[in-house]
Formats: C-alpha cells, sequence, structure tokens
C-alpha cells in the first residue's frame, strides 16, 4: 500500500487509481518476460533438437580432433 | 539508462564483457596506469544493473554453426584494424549475437551493419525459432 500511496503522489490520482496502475504495470512486466521465456525454450530446442536428429552415430576420435582445430587453421 | 532506472537490469552478454575487460586492461597497461576502469567494470557486472548472458550451450552451438557458414566477415563494407584483427571481430560479433539470440533479447549496436548478416545467417540456420532483433543503442 505505501507503493501505491507513493505513486498515487506523484501522479496526483487515487490510491485505488494507483493499486490499479501498479496491477497493470505487473501484469505487462509478467507477460513480457513470459514471452522471453517462451523464446528462450523454443531457441533451445531449436538449437539442441537438430543435433539429435543429425546425429546418428558418434564421431571418431579422429574427426573429433580435426573438428576442434579447424578454427585455429582457418585461412 | 531508462531500463536501469525502472529497476530493469541491462544485459550484457559474456564476449561483450569480455571485450570490454580486454580493451580496459590493455588500455591501462599500455600507460601503466591503475586499472580504474577494470575495477568500475567489475563492480558494475556484480551489480543489480547490468545481467551477464552466458554462453552456454545453445549460444556456442548456434555461434559455431554461424562461423561455419560464414567464416569471415561479410565484403563490401570498409574495415579497420589488419585482418586478423577483423577476424577475431567477427566471431566476437558472432558470439555476441548467438547469446543475445539463445537469451531471448535484442541487440542494440553501432554495428547494424554486420550484427543484421549474423542475424540473417541466424534466422537461416533456425527459421522456425525467431529472428534476432538488432536496434540502435539509446542515444548516450
Amino acid at each position: 500500500m505505501e507503493a501505491a500511496r507513493a505513486l498515487a503522489e506523484d501522479l496526483g490520482t487515487t490510491p485505488n487509481d494507483a493499486i490499479v496502475r501498479l496491477a497493470e504495470e505487473g501484469i505487462a512486466a509478467s507477460e513480457k518476460r513470459r514471452a522471453v521465456e517462451r523464446l528462450v525454450r523454443e531457441r533451445r530446442q531449436a538449437a539442441l533438437d537438430l543435433a539429435a536428429r543429425d546425429a546418428p552415430s558418434f564421431p571418431s576420435p579422429e574427426e573429433m580432433r580435426a573438428a576442434m582445430l579447424s578454427g585455429r587453421q582457418d585461412p | 539508462m531508462e531500463r536501469a532506472a525502472v529497476g530493469e537490469p541491462v544485459a550484457l552478454t559474456a564476449p561483450g564483457l569480455f571485450e570490454m575487460s580486454y580493451g580496459l586492461a590493455k588500455a591501462a597497461s599500455a600507460t601503466g596506469s591503475a586499472n580504474v576502469g577494470l575495477a568500475w567494470l567489475a563492480r558494475l557486472s556484480a551489480s543489480d544493473l547490468v545481467m551477464t548472458l552466458p554462453l552456454d550451450e545453445v549460444a556456442a552451438l548456434v555461434a559455431g554453426r554461424v562461423r561455419a557458414a560464414q567464416p569471415v566477415p561479410p565484403t563490401g563494407a570498409r574495415r579497420s584494424g589488419t585482418k586478423p584483427d577483423q577476424r577475431t571481430a567477427w566471431i566476437l560479433d558472432i558470439q555476441i549475437a548467438s547469446c543475445a539470440w539463445a537469451h531471448g533479447h535484442a541487440l542494440a549496436t553501432d554495428n547494424r551493419r554486420d550484427f543484421a548478416a549474423i542475424a540473417e545467417l541466424i534466422a537461416g540456420l533456425y527459421p522456425a525459432a525467431g529472428r534476432l532483433e538488432v536496434i540502435d543503442p539509446p542515444p548516450v
């Protein structure tokens, strides 16, 4: 209630209106956070699913060694 | 600063933090001065004003695929620095963009051209997972 009273003073409105304003801001922030979380889950799934789908067998030790060094040997 | 004012931290990527740390440490080393800038950066990165987005498994996998798709910076733009410098900057930019994308953040940058190219590459690799938004930095 202290936050509502302070906001009401700042806005020149009633504490009830300030509570509504705080609730709306809270909902908007929560929806934004949920949207970002959903995006992160989708992107994580996209990035990691590919690895599972395209990996019928493990690379050999030689293939892994070559892969690890390839970034350091590009022209 | 607007975000900080409303208690919302500004997101930095781990590779971006690495770049800043390197630049400040190098400057201090060159002048022989105390590492005031680096101390400030350390305090800032540990504060509630910023959050650091890690180069996690998703970002690293994405960055590797982007680099394989475009190993060197795109041609057509005038660039400063030697070719190895340009190559290093390109790899860091790929890591920064991949971090932002993996953590669901937009990316604010002065270098719209290169980051737009990276956003295009990521979109080509993961067409169903949403495009990295590249925006101008807020005015200082």
